[in-house]
């Protein structure tokens, strides 16, 4: 039976490699996915840059992007995630296959957030004259902020679950350490604590997003 | 100053398309208050937002300081509204919930690229005038609904324009709140000799402070009204 100590200096390691790759696959898919979601609500119908085919382009890109199911993605990167980082396993490895998982999710909902906000205050604003990055400047991302941080913590709990996968194949984090000690090796007690730790967190990713979506909607 | 000349707009309603303006006819002076009255759903604000460049109609012209402006697309006609200091009022206020009091009224400064500490002591110097200057660092969640057209009035008078149209800016206020508002626009008038437009269909509140103005009619077509007829 594994003693407290043990399961403690297993699970640590585990969950800061699991919170690591939550936080920059968190990072790089905001990086691409919220410029990609402004693309399509500039794009879109309606849009102050409307396009049909470049808003078609990029609505059919993201949802082939969110159909592909996380494990089959994780695989068929392989060779990007080598070209990107030189290994195929590990927590930083999985940083690619998460970042690409989340960033057409994280394009959606910057298009609807976004979407939100009032009409009227999109039009006062180019009645003084804004152009296409004042709106995204002063209007789209600030007045869509608390939508965008809510849809944040979403995300972030959607990227411990999909971390825990990549974790099945190689990935580290406690999704590896759970299959390793849990399953393979029967261990209860580690398959239990890993489980509990996920749990903690999300509840903690997400109660963090509610409250700072609600101090921002002031 | 602003000249209206056969001016028609149709939209595409769902029995074929409806004629919102028709024929309508206006001549509005430089630095006067002018009213384009009418009960709701007849055009007014259709009317507005052609005077403000942000809609085209299907005939007629608009001159703006003897310029054609009514034959422009999107883009040409923002630059025309910075040149020739057009500054609208909507509604519904339009303000940025993001925003303080403040930092809506600094936006269009901001946006003209104004330097920040000269775009704040601007902004500062309209919320005083406009009796605000306690509530600026409010979110507009804080404020009632005077205030918010407060700073929405503010906000289109701080890049000093020539031309403000309003769009029923005293229709969701209490009559004592419209007045102080109505007040506020003509003493800001005064102020800048700044030429008002205001689309209302609270006659009787408006003619205090309006000389002249157009009646709306439900067929489209407009009717003069004076100041005589108004009283």
């Amino acid at each position: 039976m594994p003693s407290i100590e043990r399961t403690v200096a297993l699970l640590w390691p585990a969950t800061i490699e699991t919170f690591a790759m939550v936080a920059w696959s968190l990072f790089f898919s905001h990086l691409l996915g919220v410029p990609l979601g402004l693309l399509l609500v500039l794009t879109g119908p309606g849009g102050v840059a409307e396009n049909r085919l470049a808003y078609r382009i990029l609505d059919a890109a993201v949802n082939f992007g969110r159909s592909v199911p996380f494990v089959i993605l994780m695989v068929s990167v392989v060779p990007l995630t080598r070209f990107l980082t030189g290994t195929s396993i590990g927590p930083v490895a999985a940083v690619v296959p998460l970042t690409l998982a989340a960033l057409p999710f994280v394009a959606r909902l910057t298009e609807t957030a976004v979407l939100t906000v009032d009409r009227g205050t999109i039009e006062a604003c180019i009645s003084m004259g804004a152009s296409r990055l004042d709106l995204i400047r002063f209007v789209f991302i600030p007045e869509s902020l608390p939508s965008l941080v809510s849809g944040m913590a979403v995300t972030a709990v959607n990227l411990v679950g999909y971390s825990a996968m990549a974790g099945a194949i190689g990935g580290g984090g406690l999704g590896d350490l759970a299959i390793r000690f849990g399953y393979q090796r029967w261990e209860t007690e580690i398959m239990v604590a890993s489980v509990a730790v996920l749990v903690a967190g999300v509840q903690i990713i997400q109660l963090l997003g509610d409250r700072i979506s609600r101090w921002l909607r002031r | 100053m602003i000249t209206v000349e056969h001016l028609c707009k149709s939209y595409n309603g769902p029995h074929g398309p409806i004629k919102v303006l028709n024929d309508v006819s206006f001549q509005v002076e430089r630095g006067e208050i002018f009213g384009i009255y009418g009960p709701s759903g007849v055009g007014k604000t259709t009317l507005l937002r052609c005077l403000s460049l942000l809609e085209k109609p299907d005939s007629g012209d608009i001159f703006i300081d003897g310029e054609k402006v009514s034959s422009l697309d999107g883009k040409n006609a923002g630059h025309l509204r910075l040149r020739l200091g057009l500054s609208v009022v909507f509604q519904g206020y339009n303000l940025l919930n993001s925003r303080t009091a403040l930092g809506n009224v600094m936006l269009p400064l901001e946006i003209r690229r104004v330097p920040k500490a000269e775009a704040r002591s601007k902004a500062k110097e309209l919320l005083k005038l406009t009796g605000l200057e306690s509530r600026q660092d409010f979110y507009p969640s804080s404020l009632s609904g005077g205030e918010k057209q407060r700073v929405a009035i503010a906000r289109a008078l701080v890049t000093e324009p020539r031309v403000l149209l309003l769009d029923e800016p005293t229709s969701a206020l209490d009559r004592e709140t419209a007045t102080s508002i109505l007040q506020l626009v003509e003493k800001l008038n005064r102020i800048y000799s700044v030429t008002v437009l205001i689309v209302t269909h609270q006659i009787e509140l408006a003619r205090s402070i309006t000389r002249r103005g157009i009646f709306m009619c439900p067929n489209g077509k407009s009717v003069e009204v004076k100041e005589d007829a108004v009283n």
